[in-house]
């Protein structure tokens, strides 16, 4: 069989095979990629700044484990910097899989802040935009316990805090897009608390940035971006050379592949033919 | 009777309920219309919390009508959900995270198949787009030679390798906030008139799909 023979009927494979050997180039060989930081994480991070302490950030979790490579460094570094400006921060999930990413990220961000105090986790919330226009009118409303089933009347951290009108930010992860309109309608819309989105979809840039103060994205980038303005290397900053080699890959594998390989060889088959 | 309890009831129901959401946001109806709604959001999130309950028991009995007909290539499969469902319902009860038990089950099991799917479907997006191009009588198709290059420059210019060159991040911050920024807005404005729209209909009736097909 011809080498040309054995490309055409392996195609597939050997686009398979050469991103794996890309993706493997930062395993073998750990480097640094520069991070330019642009506009999108340097606005978070000056909204972050800004906010006075004690402020209280209801942070929710409205996405799985599928999308932890991309969301734990973001979620980290945000709320780190949170907790070192003083704010407090009450979690909380849309998604039925959310409160499974709390106990994940709790090494090297929950554990080392005081629970009750500092921070509290609600329970999973059903109802999706009807579950948050619930809790955000009154939380004792909406759930009579948290996460743990302690009454929320017995949390310090809650002793003033019960609707919207008690929450300086929220901001949070959202893997839904369609969902994600429902943060603009429930959160800004009825009560005008400012949102910042970590992650988020690109489907949300037209609300960014008026109803949508803040949005890091797109991840893990934009997360590594943070992380350099927070001058604390982290998970998103140890992915920068895996996104690198991969931009390169797909900018190449289209450029090259896609565009100039396939025009060259439709032509010469043309007058071949 | 039953015409009654079946369309007109739930109709009425429905109208009257968004009507009076509608004029408490707007109008602000004090503390009872404060009250009323926020008694409706809580009767909903009860409600979905018990259809989620509800959906959990049909699985179960869909599956274990299954295994006890052993309908022909179906009821290993629900053996082996049903037996999946409960271990990871009993690991999540009866262990904590960071024993052994639980790591096994979420860890080192659930949450790489997630990934691995989550992270596959985004190289499944990518791949169509080296197909885009067609070349007709020598001459490469325009649109797709368009399509295919924005996006490589929008990946570039959202990338690390954005910092040789400031071109990359401003020719894609160009792409993304002004010529796609433009088509969004369009279709959010118009599915928002769409909803409204739906709505109207809903609280006048004239739109009945949510009930049943004879209802209707």
């Amino acid at each position: 069989m011809s080498s040309v023979k054995f490309i055409r009927k392996h195609k597939s494979s050997l686009i398979m095979l050469s991103l794996y050997l890309f993706w493997a180039i930062p395993s073998l060989m750990p480097f640094t990629p520069p991070i330019p930081i642009k506009e999108k994480a340097r606005r978070l991070y000056n909204l972050m700044e800004d906010l006075p302490e004690d402020s209280v950030i209801l942070y929710i979790y409205n996405t799985y484990p599928g999308l932890e490579p991309t969301c734990k460094g973001a979620t980290t570094a945000f709320l780190n910097h949170a907790f070192s400006k003083g704010a407090k921060i009450i979690a909380v999930a849309f998604h039925v899989l959310g409160p499974v990413m709390y106990e994940r990220h709790s090494p090297g961000l929950w554990d080392d802040y005081e629970y009750g105090v500092d921070y509290v986790w609600l329970p999973y919330i059903a109802g999706r935009e009807t579950g948050m226009a619930s809790l955000l009118s009154s939380f004792r409303a909406t759930t009579t316990t948290d996460f743990f089933g302690t009454s929320l009347d017995s949390i310090p951290l809650l002793e003033n805090i019960d609707s919207a009108a008690d929450i300086d930010l929220v901001a949070g992860l959202e893997s839904d897009l369609s969902f994600g309109i429902g943060w603009i309608r429930q959160i800004y819309t009825t009560h005008g608390v400012e949102i910042a989105m970590i992650g988020g979809w690109a489907a949300m840039e037209p609300y960014y940035p008026d109803q949508i103060s803040a949005m890091l994205f797109p991840l893990p980038g934009a997360a590594a971006e943070y992380e350099a303005l927070l001058n604390a290397p982290g998970d998103a900053s140890k992915q920068l050379a895996i996104l690198y080699v991969g931009a390169l890959f797909y900018a190449v594998f289209i450029l090259i592949g896609g565009n100039t390989v396939n025009i060259l060889y439709q032509i010469f088959k043309k007058e071949k033919t | 009777m039953s015409l009654l309890l079946k369309r007109t009831l739930p109709m009425a129901m429905t109208s009257l309920i968004a009507i009076s959401l509608i004029l408490n946001f707007f109008l602000d109806l004090g503390p009872m219309g404060d009250a009323w709604e926020g008694a409706l959001l809580s009767w909903c999130v009860v409600i979905v919390t018990a259809a989620m309950g509800l959906g959990l028991f049909n699985l179960v009995k869909l599956h274990m009508v299954t295994i006890s007909k052993r309908e022909a290539g179906k009821w290993p499969f629900s053996l082996i959900l049903l037996a999946s469902m409960l271990l990871m319902i009993l690991t999540r009860v009866f262990f904590t995270p960071g024993s052994d038990a639980y790591d096994i089950v979420f860890d080192y099991t659930y949450h790489p198949i997630r990934s691995t799917v989550g992270q596959l479907f985004i190289v499944w997006l990518v791949a169509p787009f080296t197909r885009a191009i067609r070349v007709k009588r020598g001459i490469p198709d325009l649109g797709g030679v368009l399509l295919i290059g924005a996006f490589a420059l929008v990946i570039i210019g959202n990338s690390p390798l954005a910092s040789y060159w400031v071109g990359f991040e401003h020719i894609a911050s160009w792409l993304l906030t002004v010529n796609n920024l433009a088509t969004k807005r369009a279709i959010a404005i118009t599915v928002g008139l769409g909803l409204l729209a739906m709505g109207a209909r809903i609280i006048s009736g004239r739109e009945k799909t949510y009930l049943r097909e004879e209802f209707q």
